[in-house]
């Protein structure tokens, strides 16, 4: 009897810690975001956070299985990377098997990543007038897109629009000008950033949808990354996405 | 192509202060011509990097932190033909002979030999930051990275390290970074391809070792001085040094995306369109 009352005491004792630290997180400072960052699995595909395929409207189903099968014949045309080494852009980046470098800076969040010497520069805050570049230079579109970002709290919530049409989203995904994303990422734990990813592209989606994320923090990987050069490696007949 | 006219606009401006006269005797008609180009060219930089339209924030006050965006505020030659101290760049034969070549290709042949980095390449420490384009550098306590606008360059050295790594081959090399007071040191050798040393094909092979010193200087506002020392006995009879300077330029740190593949891509396929119309 007195051996359950004590495992019910140390029980009650573990459940008031828990309840206190979800009351309660410990905040995270923004720059413990800092490091290098490999995603826990490998995933060619941007999937749902209930699994399955995304909402796709009836043109986007038609564009996704149009390229999965040419890719199963290997035509990779309908894929700038896999082709060209064209950017792979956001957030098609995000998913690369390989590491990648994240600073934290107070205009500016940076991730270098080690596929391609490719880089992301997100916008914290109000940016400073660029004279050279004027107001509205993303206008014209990009595979990164443009994004701007503010903390809440220690989650950096981005938000990226202004991509270039016909570009991939994943290995078969179609997007358009359309697509934005909205990225919640923040530490669920000293050794683990999430990014949280709501995808919103009206001609390829019926409605909004989220997939999650993990990086594990790179205990094998840190700078300087091997130089990675795409073109080399499709000169090479390896694949320029691996 | 953009390059190569980012390198123009670099060479074009009269602010030069560190290395030099731009004369080629054997080529005087055709320096004349590059003269009037890059005084043409010299309209564009002046729209192509305006003042600040506001009070920037200071850089960090650590002299040893160089964190932050940074775009050249000085105009280099097209073609260097002195170092730092105005001494003549001891060319050897053989350096002679490819830089002749290079020029003869742009400006007599006009088919000119593609360097690395209009090729989507990493074009090494010497093209790269003679462009009159943007990079930021992020510091942490063991590394310091190049992030470049100009072809999505990205560049690494490891800090407290007493010598580059005898790894692989790289396009922008193995580089070793160390603080000698508050000067920061990194050498970097190994290179995958000889390099070019400015857009006019001044050559480097791939066993040079160039070493820059980076220092924080206030003589015009704040700066970023780099002093870079070419080490390359088959094309040099001796190391010599330029120095470049670039000013604070928080206001450009969010770069333009540079697809440098895409658009090469394209241009192949614009070509290759263009050639078989003609057929």
């Amino acid at each position: 009897m007195g051996r359950v009352r004590a495992g019910k005491a140390a029980a009650c004792a573990v459940l008031s810690v828990v309840t206190l630290l979800l009351a309660h997180p410990v905040q995270a400072a923004p720059n413990d975001m800092e490091g290098v960052w490999r995603l826990s699995r490998p995933q060619s595909l941007l999937v749902p956070g209930g699994g399955g395929l995304p909402p796709f409207t009836k043109e986007g189903r038609a564009r996704f299985e149009a390229n999965r099968k040419a890719a199963a014949r290997g035509d990779f045309r309908f894929d700038a990377v896999r082709s060209s080494c064209a950017s792979p852009g956001q957030p098609r980046l995000m998913l690369s098997s390989r590491p990648f470098a994240l600073f934290v800076r107070p205009r500016v969040v940076t991730l270098v990543y080690a596929w391609n010497h490719t880089f992301r520069q997100i916008t914290v805050g109000e940016p400073l007038p660029n004279p050279a570049s004027g107001p509205h230079w993303w206008v014209f579109g990009s595979a990164q897109g443009h994004a701007t970002a503010r903390w809440d709290g220690d989650t950096l919530v981005v938000k990226t629009d202004s991509f270039t049409d016909g570009r991939l989203l994943d290995a078969f995904t179609p997007t358009s000008d359309k697509l934005t994303l909205t990225e919640r990422l923040r530490l669920r734990s000293p050794k683990v950033l999430e990014d949280r990813i709501t995808v919103s592209d009206p001609g390829i989606f019926t409605r909004r949808w989220d997939a999650v994320l993990t990086y594990a923090r790179a205990t094998d990987a840190k700078l300087p990354f091997a130089e990675d050069v795409c073109l080399d490696r499709l000169k090479a007949g390896q694949p320029a996405w691996p | 192509m953009l390059a190569l006219a980012l390198a123009f606009l670099a060479c074009a401006s009269g602010q030069t202060r560190a290395a030099a006269q731009t004369t080629s005797p054997s080529l005087a008609p055709e320096e004349k011509a590059r003269q009037e180009e890059a005084a043409r060219m010299e309209a564009h930089l002046r729209a192509a990097v305006p003042p600040p339209e506001i009070v920037l924030p200071p850089p960090p006050a650590d002299p040893k932190r160089i964190d932050g965006t940074w775009i050249m505020d000085q105009v280099t030659p097209l073609h260097m033909t002195h170092d730092a101290s105005g001494h003549d760049i001891p060319m050897t034969d053989a350096a002679n002979a490819i830089l002749q070549a290079r020029q003869r290709a742009v400006y007599v042949d006009h088919d000119p030999i593609v360097a690395t980095g209009p090729q989507c390449l990493p074009p090494g420490q010497p093209w790269q930051f003679g462009l009159l384009t943007p990079f930021q550098i992020l510091q942490t306590p063991d590394s310091v990275t190049f992030v470049f606008s100009e072809y999505h360059t990205v560049w690494s050295a490891p800090l407290g390290v007493a010598s580059p790594a005898a790894g692989p081959r790289q396009y922008m090399g193995q580089s070793a970074g160390r603080w000698e007071g508050d000067t920061l040191v990194i050498e970097t050798s190994t290179y995958k391809l000889p390099l070019w040393l400015e857009p006019d094909g001044m050559p480097a092979s791939k066993d040079a070792r160039v070493t820059m010193h980076l220092r924080r200087i206030s003589d015009h506002g704040p700066e970023l001085e780099i002093a870079t020392t070419i080490d390359d006995p088959e094309m040099f009879h001796a190391p010599w040094t330029y120095v470049h300077t670039y000013a604070w330029r928080p206001d450009m740190e969010v770069f333009e995306e540079y697809d440098c593949e895409a658009q090469a891509a394209s241009a192949a396929q614009g070509q290759a369109l263009k050639t078989k119309e003609q057929h």
